[in-house]
């Protein structure tokens, strides 16, 4: 523990450069925005933002993509609270308990007590992660093919059980995903696999194509069907924060423990994120909470809890791509794109290779969060302005800048027109409701499991068995299959109350929200 | 079963056929089998089959449970929001295919003119365009942003992230080296 402590405190001493420092800053105040605007989500933001840190030393790139993928958390609380208008879909609790507290004129405190859970929540998974990261990462350098890909597995099983819409939905997506991964080279026999004889795409398609056209292209070309709006931002000259008192902050501890803990563990399942711990956090303190029967009515519990969970779920997502170079979520997958476009693949080693790095990027964690409370607490005004931006000309913008992401990762107009295409395949699977998160993850983690599923089964002279009768990989596939009893068991059994269901129903039908993989 | 039903299968026959149709191209592809190895068509079969498998199932679900279940869709498990509970994509306004279309079109076109036009024209017709295909009508504004946009986005790209974006051909070229000339990019 002595030794993490003291390279966590070079990883302050690295952090405290000027250009860390900016990158932190810029980072915090354009995760902060993306989070503002509803037409740009978490992963479209970090996703963007990836062209940018082509030429920067690795680590102020993950420095300013992991500020961003924090405080995009953040943001969208602000506008959920003062018009009623969720950035993100992790927002959406934000409407039952934060804008009923500020329609009830506490608006101010509900902003204060977003604010407390987004610190207290980053710095309790931060924490987390820097205890666990280490200790996960040399676990895991005794795992071997069949390892890697039980836990690969298990991440392509939980997009597909955690994710939106019916099981074989899901599973048809995952498995265009798997497909599109396979596109190129084989690498074990280096035959060409569905390249139909055009040279690019031999190379195989790279998945940072994929998440622009579905996730950017996609999101553009639905907001353009159904009309750009521009939000009413007449309360932005009133907004500001007000901190809650500490005897406050200590009477709902239980709540901000509960919920950083969830969400925390929700942030290491692959395939979760931030939406998904922000939902699961709500429902269990309107379920089990101490003040369970006053949530929905603007009590800061309902505003502890989603918000407490969204940002810890960062740092528990952070764990398995760092320890593992698993990533989990659309967003710690286009970190591990800026770490491999720079010569690194996270994993294991990269703990050993660049301990200096990565202890700088978990310092960056800390003084992130605290550069996010303060710019939260003073800039709000600024910040929720964005809103005055006609969202066509946002969106212009955001389209121009697929273009570039697409255009600049092999400099080869071929991949414009597959982002295209995949923008239109994103597009078509949602108005068909197929979840499109699976799918990109399929795209992402098949090719990685693949490889361990070939070289498990070339080292074990294709014995299917040895995933099952290896410790590890055996414990992890009782796992998957535990997840998909659940999945199965709770799909057949939940009878929800009708009434319960209304009352969800008309919570939320109040503003429209994309639900990304985060 | 009503026409409603079925229209929702129609996603599931559509993957079926494409499961289909893979499993058949991987069956094609040319490699030396080597003895006791898997081949590269053995994945891409496998996550044919997992495609199939899934519209099989669900299309024989649709069709067991009639009209009454077809639009079932099973939510999240442990106390995760169900469809009603995220809303909809789609919100309750008015559709309008053809601005879809022209959305559509214009991301292929600016793949199509890119390499003639060059990143800088290509990119600032692509903003004008959309910007008055979002409905924005103050053409000063419009015109403006995205000359502003270009030159800012130039600047960031050619001289900070160091990213290659196409000159294009003449006489298309010369918007491009005007752009370079008055930031000074070499």
């Amino acid at each position: 523990m002595m030794e993490i402590i003291t390279q966590l405190g070079h990883g302050f001493i690295h952090c405290l450069t000027p250009l860390h420092l900016a990158m932190l800053a810029i980072g915090i105040v354009l995760g902060l925005l993306v989070g503002v605007l509803p037409g740009l989500t978490l992963v479209m933001g970090v996703m963007l933002t990836l062209p940018f840190t082509y030429q920067m030393d690795v680590t102020a790139a993950i420095v300013l993509l992991t500020a961003m993928y924090v405080s995009g958390t953040y943001g969208g609380a602000f506008t959920a609270i003062l018009y009623r208008i969720p950035g993100e879909p992790i927002d959406v609790p934000m409407l039952w308990d934060g804008y009923t507290m500020g329609r009830r004129g506490n608006a101010a405190k509900a902003l204060g007590w977003t604010l407390i859970a987004a610190v207290g929540g980053g710095l309790f998974a931060t924490v987390v992660m820097v205890a666990l990261t280490k200790p996960l990462a040399e676990f895991a350098l005794r795992f071997s093919s069949p390892e890697y890909f039980a836990i690969l597995l298990f991440g392509l099983t939980s997009v597909t059980m955690l994710g939106r819409g019916a099981i074989p939905a899901a599973l048809i997506s995952l498995g265009c995903g798997l497909l599109i991964g396979t596109v190129g080279t084989d690498a074990t026999y280096g035959a060409h696999r569905f390249t139909f004889g055009l040279p690019i795409l031999a190379d195989g398609i790279e998945f940072l194509v994929v998440m622009t056209g579905t996730y950017g292209v996609a999101e553009v070309l639905s907001r353009l069907e159904w009309g750009f709006a521009t939000a009413p931002v007449e309360a932005a000259g009133r907004a500001h924060t007000e901190v809650p008192r500490w005897r406050e902050i200590l009477d709902a501890k239980g709540v901000f423990l509960r919920s950083s803990v969830l969400g925390t563990i929700i942030g290491v399942v692959p395939g979760a994120g931030a939406t998904v711990a922000s939902f699961v956090s709500y429902g269990m303190e309107a379920q089990y909470g101490r003040r369970r029967a006053s949530m929905g009515t603007g009590v800061a519990e309902g505003i502890i809890a989603p918000q407490a969970a969204a940002t810890s779920s960062v740092g528990g997502a952070l764990i398995p791509l760092l320890a593992l170079g698993v990533p989990g979520s659309g967003a710690t997958a286009v970190i591990l794109a800026a770490f491999m476009l720079h010569g690194i693949q996270p994993g294991p080693h990269v703990l050993m290779t660049s301990a200096d790095m990565v202890y700088t990027v978990f310092a960056s964690l800390f003084l992130g969060l605290a550069m996010m409370g303060v710019i939260g607490f003073f800039a709000i005004r600024l910040l929720v302005k964005i809103l005055d931006f006609p969202e066509a000309i946002v969106s212009a913008f955001v389209m121009m800048l697929c273009f570039i992401g697409a255009l600049s990762i092999r400099n080869n107009v071929t991949d414009l027109y597959l982002m295209a295409g995949f923008g239109v395949l994103g597009y078509v699977l949602e108005r068909v409701r197929f979840p499109v998160a699976p799918l990109v993850l399929g795209v992402i983690l098949g090719p990685m499991a693949e490889e361990s599923f070939m070289n498990a089964m070339i080292s074990f002279g294709n014995d299917w068995t040895v995933f099952f009768t290896r410790p590890i990989s055996g414990t992890v596939m009782a796992a998957v299959a535990v997840t998909l009893l659940l999945r199965v068991l709770t799909a057949r059994g939940r009878k929800r109350p009708a009434a319960q269901s209304e009352t969800a129903v008309s919570r939320t039908r109040e503003q429209p929200a994309a639900a990304p993989c985060e | 079963m009503p026409s409603r039903g079925w229209r929702g299968a129609l996603p599931y026959v559509g993957a079926l056929g494409i499961s289909v149709l893979v499993y058949v191209l991987a069956g094609h592809i040319d490699f030396t089998p080597r003895p006791g190895t898997l081949g590269p068509d053995a994945w891409p079969k496998m996550a044919a089959l997992l495609i199939g498998a899934a519209a099989v199932f669900e299309l024989a679900r649709r069709a067991i449970a009639g009209g009454s279940g077809a639009d079932d869709a099973d939510g999240f498990v442990l106390g995760i929001p169900d469809e009603a509970d995220i809303p909809d994509e789609a919100p309750e306004g008015q559709s309008n295919t053809s601005m879809l279309l022209g959305g559509v079109a214009l991301t292929i076109l600016y793949a199509l003119v890119l390499p003639v036009f060059g990143f800088m024209l290509a990119s600032f017709l692509l903003l004008v365009i959309f910007m008055y295909l979002g409905g924005v009508r103050r053409h000063l504004a419009v015109w403006a942003t995205a000359a502003v946009g270009i030159f800012v986005f130039a600047f960031i790209f050619l001289k900070i992230a160091y990213i290659s974006l196409p000159r294009g051909a003449p006489p298309f070229s010369h918007v491009t080296e005007f752009v370079t000339t008055v930031l000074q990019v070499r």
